[in-house]
């Protein structure tokens, strides 16, 4: 990857290529909305994640996104499952929690029912698809309720 | 390997800039500078900006691809639906500014539309069953067309909430007509033009009664059914000819996206359709929702409609009057050969025909794929009679796998499709939130962007067209979740601009639309559109683009009482009306005839008296009549609304309505 490249003198060429021709490519253009790296501080260290914090925050995204339908304590039996059909999943359920793998459940978290063949009912989480330590807290929270 | 880039801002040679992709150690040497030079002093060190406001390399770059400076034009116009405003957006790109809203279905203050004039006529004319209405659901808008481009005359837009369809004139960005047909209760795949805009193509979405009336729901494969109105469009006159329209009955399912074929498939339309299961819901009645009920089938029917034939039929009155327009029966329709299905992917929405209409692209949003349809195949199939069944309504349905090139697997949630004329389509991915980028050639996905969030529809410059520009492409997000600052629980859509000229995909830019929920648009050359600066002759009256039989000359104000009411004749130029007061007895009725006789480039003025919902617009040259009943003795100011003039607070008057 070559990346010392410098380019000198105003004017030579059209700054919008200039730009694009620094650029490093990538296979997926990258928001400009992405965290963004200040081009003249210094990076800072990766912050260690808080893995307390993560699940807090999940638990939170259960309570407002997930538990209307499968209820509080996972059981599929929110206020929103009583029109649903299929019904919503009981996460309770030991054999469905051992018939599915943490990567099916975040696939689902992020995708929709629809993503995995079940129902459409169950939506996608769009914003959440950038952030794969929270999906994974948030699969967290959906293993624990099988095991209460 | 980490890298930096750097900006240095040259004075001497503002057009250029000095970039460096340097080390740390320059990096930090030139930050120092900057630092010391200042930022945000107007010299604009770039690189300090860059840190003062955390901006990466790729935002910068995205900023100069859409930043336009003042007194800059835009190179594309995009027209997009305003959802539940009932209006349309008109949109520059690059620089996603927001130019206008034109007022279509719904009161709106500023262009004084629906506030006493001639428009509060137009807007009538859209009540359906006697009800007034003030609100629609614009979903699609349609530029007119000349052999399958962007001609820049017209613009429709549909209604989906009440089935009605406007049209606009681009050469003011004014509605000027509203049509309704009580046929059908509400629509969605509205509004397509056929490639010469012979028709606007309105196709109904939710099933109902033909003509309106009761049946009960559980008559409903009998007695509901969908239609397509193909409204006759005179450019002369640039008005729909309700009396040259006509319709075809289709089977109940929920038809929805359509596209007209051009080139070897001039001559048909085609039109999407989901719920070919004919659920309706019932969800306190034991049955499934009708979410689900809709979703139990593989495949929907894409419906494929010999218009040039039909138009044939017409002519030849094989049609029934049903609510003021011939139409053709399902049995004719299908007896005479009109009507074919073909199998669809699992709840489809889009149909996109390719730039050279050999070709239609058809989104299931259940299904992973993107769907392309060869035409010649299909029309070989329909000519030899090879069918691989009938629906439940005997209409024939042409064998999927011979009718279809082949799938590109596209992800999760595929939605719609448009073209760049350099052999790629793109096409929104709705549950992935992204918009694939692939090859028409060899079906492949060649980059997929994320965007921000739940995209729905995407346009691509003049996208849909015969010969797509590519260039931008908008993404049209439902969600915005976390884009923008908090402003309580109704958070806007997004509009996403994307650069799509080079190999790779790059978002640029974000627009919230804080007024509806926009679902389709169009993007066509900014220099295709011929706007006029002012009305000329001066008295032109903006719905007939005539001069008005009351049109006032200067120097010709005058107050007239007749048996109608008092008729008063008034002029508006910076900064009085003349006359500036008007007399009348309470319970009077006044008729206003007003004249802006200014010519100058925005020399508009408002005209507007309190208390008596009366509120116009005049644009240089153009002319209005208003009627009010002077009903409660008073004092009422009148004044100008729109910031004209140093003078301009003292552009007022008063209707003095005195007691009987």
């Amino acid at each position: 990857m070559n990346t010392n490249v410098r380019w000198i003198g105003p004017g030579l060429l059209a700054a919008a290529l200039l730009m694009a021709g620094c650029g490093e490519s990538t296979p997926e253009a990258k928001a400009p909305t992405a965290p963004a790296t200040p081009a003249a501080s210094a990076v800072p260290a990766k912050p260690a994640v808080d893995k307390a914090a993560l699940h807090e925050e999940a638990e939170e995204i259960f309570s407002t996104r997930c538990q209307t339908c499968h209820g509080a304590r996972g059981a599929g039996n929110g206020p929103g499952s009583a029109a649903l059909d299929p019904k919503p999943r009981n996460f309770q359920d030991p054999e469905w929690q051992s018939s599915v793998n943490d990567d099916h459940i975040a696939k689902i978290i992020q995708y929709g029912g629809a993503a995995v063949g079940k129902s459409p009912a169950m939506p996608s989480n769009p914003d959440l698809s950038s952030k794969p330590e929270l999906v994974s807290a948030l699969v967290g929270v959906v293993r624990e309720l099988g095991e209460r | 390997m980490f890298r930096r880039v750097l900006f240095h801002w040259s004075l001497a040679a503002i057009t250029g800039m000095a970039v460096a992709c340097g080390s740390d150690t320059s990096l930090k040497e030139t930050a120092a500078g900057a630092s010391a030079g200042g930022a945000g002093n107007g010299s604009g060190d770039i690189a300090a900006l860059m840190e003062a406001r955390g901006l990466s390399e790729a935002d910068v770059a995205a900023a100069l691809k859409t930043y336009t400076p003042t007194g800059g034009r835009d190179e594309y116009l995009l027209f997009a639906s305003g959802g539940h405003s009932g209006q349309v957006l008109v949109i520059g790109l690059p620089s996603m500014r927001l130019l206008k809203v034109i007022a279509v279905f719904a009161p709106e203050p500023w262009q004084g539309y629906g506030y006493g004039d001639q428009t509060s006529a137009l807007l009538r004319t859209g009540d359906r069953h006697g009800v007034e209405l003030s609100w629609a659901d614009t979903h699609h808008p349609a530029l007119s067309e000349t052999e399958g481009n962007y001609d820049g005359q017209y613009l429709f837009i549909n209604d989906k909430a009440n089935a009605r369809v406007a049209v606009i004139s681009l050469k003011d960005f004014v509605t000027q007509q509203i049509v309704t047909s009580p046929l059908i209760e509400s629509d969605h795949g509205a509004t397509f033009v056929t490639p010469n805009t012979e028709y606007v193509v309105e196709p109904s979405q939710y099933p109902a009664p033909l003509g309106g009336g009761y049946a009960p729901l559980e008559e409903y494969n009998d007695r509901y059914r969908g239609a397509v109105i193909f409204w006759k469009f005179d450019r002369a006159k640039g008005r729909i000819v309700p009396e040259k329209s006509w319709a075809i009955e289709l089977p109940p399912y929920m038809q929805d996206l359509t596209d007209a074929g051009k080139g070897p498939s001039y001559g048909y339309v085609f039109i999407n359709s989901f719920n070919t299961e004919r659920a309706w819901g019932g969800t306190l009645e034991g049955n499934p929702p009708l979410e689900s009920g809709a979703s139990q089938n593989d495949m929907d029917y894409l419906h494929i409609i010999d218009w040039k034939a039909a138009e044939k039929l017409v002519a030849a009155g094989k049609t029934e009057m049903i609510a003021g327009l011939p139409v053709i029966r399902l049995k004719t329709a299908v007896d005479e050969g009109l009507l074919h299905f073909v199998g669809e992917p699992k709840s489809p929405h889009g149909v996109d025909v390719t730039p050279d209409g050999k070709e239609m692209v058809v989104s299931g949003k259940l299904d992973t794929h993107a769907t392309v349809y060869s035409w010649a195949k299909i029309k070989a199939l329909i000519d030899q009679k090879k069918f691989a069944g009938r629906d439940p309504y005997n209409v024939p349905i042409l064998p999927f796998e011979e009718s279809i090139r082949g799938q590109a697997e596209i992800g999760l949630g595929p939605l719609h499709t448009q073209y760049d004329g350099k052999g790629y389509a793109y096409t929104s991915v709705f549950l992935e939130s992204k918009v694939a980028k692939w090859s028409l050639a060899d079906l492949t996905v060649v980059q997929k962007l994320p965007i921000h969030y739940n995209i729905g529809h995407l346009a691509v410059a003049e996208g849909d067209t015969a010969s797509p520009d590519g260039r931008f492409l908008v993404s049209m997000n439902k969600w915005a979740i976390d884009r923008f600052n908090p402003v309580g629980p109704l958070l806007p859509q997004n509009f996403q601009l994307v650069d799509i000229s080079g190999d790779s995909m790059q978002l640029l830019y974000d627009l919230p639309i804080p007024i509806g929920e926009p679902h389709y648009a169009q993007i066509i050359k900014a220099d295709k559109v011929k706007a006029i600066e002012v009305y000329t002759p001066i008295g032109t009256d903006a719905l007939t683009h005539q001069v008005d039989p009351n049109a006032v000359k200067a120097g010709e104000e005058r107050i007239e009482r007749r048996d109608d009411g008092v008729h008063v004749y008034m002029t508006a130029v910076r900064s009085h009306f003349t006359p500036d007061i008007i007399r009348v007895k309470e319970g009077d009725k006044v008729h206003l005839h007003v004249t802006n006789v200014e010519q100058a480039k925005d020399a508009t003025h408002g005209f507007a008296i309190g208390s008596h919902n009366v509120n116009v617009s005049l644009e240089p040259g153009e002319h209005t009549n208003m009627t009010l009943v002077a009903s409660t003795p008073g004092v009422f100011p009148l004044y100008c609304t729109e910031f004209c003039s140093a003078l301009h607070l003292e552009m007022a008057g008063y209707m003095l309505v005195e007691p009987r």
